[in-house]
């Protein structure tokens, strides 16, 4: 299977290219921004003025000596304008957009000042937008000047920051969606591991960046590794059991030949207890369990219980049935009976007077079976139902089993859409409760 | 009377030679076959009262065999099965094995099941064409080969060994009083667990186990004879 199977944009590809959106969304701002202030203009009146005056106070300050240049841009500072001279140009505050319109407007008016390399910039020291710039003198210093009167016209403070920030945001946003969506991939990816082994699995959709797509191939292909050694290795031990089957019945049948009554019933014994073995292990194995082959039918539960306590002590044991009479449920019959039976041969190997109980609710029913036995201690009753579970505890003297008879109970509740809970039984001992959703 | 003839098909030998051995020793007269051509040879050559077949035969499966032998005969046939599942039980019921019998069995349970199936069958023969094996009686069903009754509602309803022969005898006499100690003999040649509840329980059992909301279960007490099933059983 090709990891790629439609070449997409690679991980770095794409941050590359949501990078690049963001720069060219940014450049696009603010060339907006910057060729907005570029046509801003000043009414005539003022542009005259203040052509006069650069005009003006370029040429004095340039006959001053250099020693009173100082003296004369500050003498030539009025209320409106403010003067300085400087060495060489200082280079405006890098928000300060050029303001082409106005300069035209003054070179209009003053034709001199073109050879003075006139700048202007828009200003935004405080809250108000004034403007500002330079001229260049014939020794190459310069005449900085900045008007004191605000230009109300370019009051765009707020705007412009508003300008800078809605991009901004924009971008942020537009660059959390495009990242969310490129990681969506790698999503699906964590919820299916963590789905591993709960549910059967299922392919993860092939999709996103290059990179991310070679992982989720990768991990498709473990899935499909494990599931089959999974499936290798119970199969194994499914034929291993069955194996087991044939040379366990040639010694049942040499068993019958022993001479020695109590050597033949003890032999008889171990023969049964790696039968229920077996048969525990398979049943295990079996997918039936989950995926029953039979149908659901209607099965007289409460005869069920009453069956399997009235077996029990036909065979000698001190089983009763507690409950009603008749109980029809809609259930896999034969797993709810191999349950039932589990968890009365579980309380049988532990206890002395077992009673098996039918209740049943509006929502669910519920089948209790009880012991006098040694029960299980709380805090070990999760583990018991646990697979190969094996207590340290006195259930687990003489166990007989591999541990799977809770477990085999808990999964067949869950098939049913139940559950099994370990408890405090009334005689004792450990109560075993399967609970069933009613009709 | 001529000891029954039984032919047991079984792949593994030391299991043929040891069920083989020891249904011998309790009278029966055995021949054993290794696969399903030495099974067509053992037909042919002597009448054959029962058939013993192992399910998972080398190339081909019991399954099929128990089929293509019900094609011509209706010979008793016991499933011996290392599979053992309830699934495996029914399939091989449904296709018209007398029995199910899994691995690992012990002698006496081989015994008894050849026993009680030997004497089923030479009981039900004068019955000729064979049954579906299901009793009904007051819209009650019961299967004989699954060994599963089915209420009137269609609900399973599940009876120990015991009190579904006690019932099967019930109807095989029904609308007649059955003395108790007939019960009690009837019984006794059951196949299966050594049972000795008393007769009297397991009626109450069933009559519990029978009753219905609106009516009871149709078992009447003859005081001091025995029992009855008042209502008509017809066998299907």
């Amino acid at each position: 299977m090709s990891l790629v199977e439609k070449r997409g944009f690679g991980l770095f590809g794409q941050i590359v290219a949501i990078l690049f959106a963001a720069v060219l969304l940014e450049s696009a701002a603010s060339i907006f921004l910057y060729e907005r202030a570029s046509q801003f203009s000043i009414n005539g009146d003022k542009a005259r003025r203040l052509a006069e005056h650069l005009v003006l106070s370029g040429k004095l300050i340039e006959e001053a000596p250099r020693s009173e240049r100082n003296t004369v841009a500050s003498e030539l500072t009025t209320t409106r304008y403010h003067l300085v001279w400087q060495e060489r140009l200082v280079n405006p505050p890098p928000v300060s957009p050029k303001l082409n319109q106005i300069t035209r407007q003054i070179l209009a008016w003053e034709p001199e000042i073109q050879k003075r390399d006139l700048r202007l910039y828009l200003q935004s020291p405080g809250l108000h937008s004034t403007i500002s710039g330079a001229i260049r003198l014939n020794d190459r210093s310069w005449v900085s000047f900045s008007a004191r009167d605000h230009v109300r016209q370019l009051d765009l403070t707020l705007g412009r920051t508003l300008q800078t920030l809605v991009p901004a945001i924009a971008l942020v946003l537009l660059a959390s969606l495009l990242i969310r969506h490129t990681l969506r991939p790698l999503r699906d990816l964590q919820r299916a591991a963590e789905n591993m082994g709960k549910r059967d699995f299922v392919d993860v959709p092939m999709r996103g960046p290059t990179e991310v797509r070679s992982v989720i191939g990768a991990f498709n292909d473990m899935q499909h590794r494990i599931t089959a050694m999974i499936a290798d290795r119970t199969q194994a031990l499914a034929a291993v059991g069955h194996d087991f089957r044939t040379p366990l019945s040639r010694l049942r049948l040499r068993a019958d030949s022993i001479a020695d009554p109590a050597v033949e019933a003890a032999m008889e014994q171990d023969i049964g207890e790696m039968e229920r073995m077996i048969d525990s292990l398979l049943a295990y194995l079996s997918g039936d369990i989950d995926n029953p082959t039979e149908p659901l039918a209607p099965t007289d539960i409460a005869v069920m219980c009453a069956t399997a306590a009235d077996e029990a002590s036909d065979r000698g044991h001190r089983v009763r049935y507690a409950g009603p009479n008749h109980l029809v449920l809609p259930v896999h019959g034969i797993a709810i009976k191999r349950a039932l039976l589990n968890l009365l041969g579980n309380a049988l190997r532990f206890g002395t007077e077992i009673e098996v109980r039918l209740r049943s609710g509006d929502r669910r029913i519920e089948i209790e079976v009880a012991d006098d036995g040694p029960g299980i201690p709380e805090h070990q009753r999760e583990e018991a139902i646990q697979p190969f579970a094996r207590l340290d505890s006195a259930r687990a003297r003489n166990t007989g089993g591999f541990g799977l008879g809770l477990s085999i109970v808990d999964r067949i509740a869950r098939m049913h859409g139940g559950s099994l809970e370990l408890g405090q039984s009334h005689l004792g001992g450990l109560a075993a409760r399967l609970r069933l959703p009613a009709a | 009377m001529t000891p029954p003839n039984i032919l047991m098909v079984e792949d593994d030998p030391p299991i043929r030679t040891l069920t083989a051995r020891a249904l011998q020793e309790h009278g029966y007269i055995v021949r054993t076959a290794g696969t399903a051509p030495q099974m067509w040879d053992a037909l042919r050559a002597a009448p054959t009262d029962l058939l013993l077949l192992d399910i998972m035969l080398p190339g081909t499966s019991g399954i099929d065999l128990c089929r293509e032998v019900r094609r011509t005969s209706d010979i008793p046939i016991i499933f011996l099965s290392a599979k053992g599942t309830e699934t495996d039980r029914i399939v091989g019921l449904e296709l018209g094995a007398d029995d199910y019998l899994a691995k690992p069995f012990g002698v006496r349970e081989l015994v008894a099941r050849v026993r009680a199936v030997l004497r089923r069958h030479a009981i039900e023969r004068p019955l000729a064409d064979r049954e579906r094996g299901l009793i009904r009686f007051d819209e009650w069903t019961a299967d004989l080969p699954r060994r599963q009754l089915t209420s009137p509602d269609g609900a399973a309803v599940e009876l120990t060994g015991a009190e579904f022969d006690l019932l099967v005898s019930l109807c095989d006499n029904a609308q007649r009083v059955i003395a108790r100690e007939r019960l009690i003999e009837l019984s006794r040649t059951r196949l299966g667990d050594s049972s000795d509840r008393s007769i009297d329980v397991l009626i109450s059992r069933l009559r519990r186990k029978l009753s219905v909301p609106d009516r009871p279960a149709p078992i009447v007490t003859v005081r001091g004879i025995g029992y009855m099933l008042n209502v008509p059983a017809e066998r299907l």
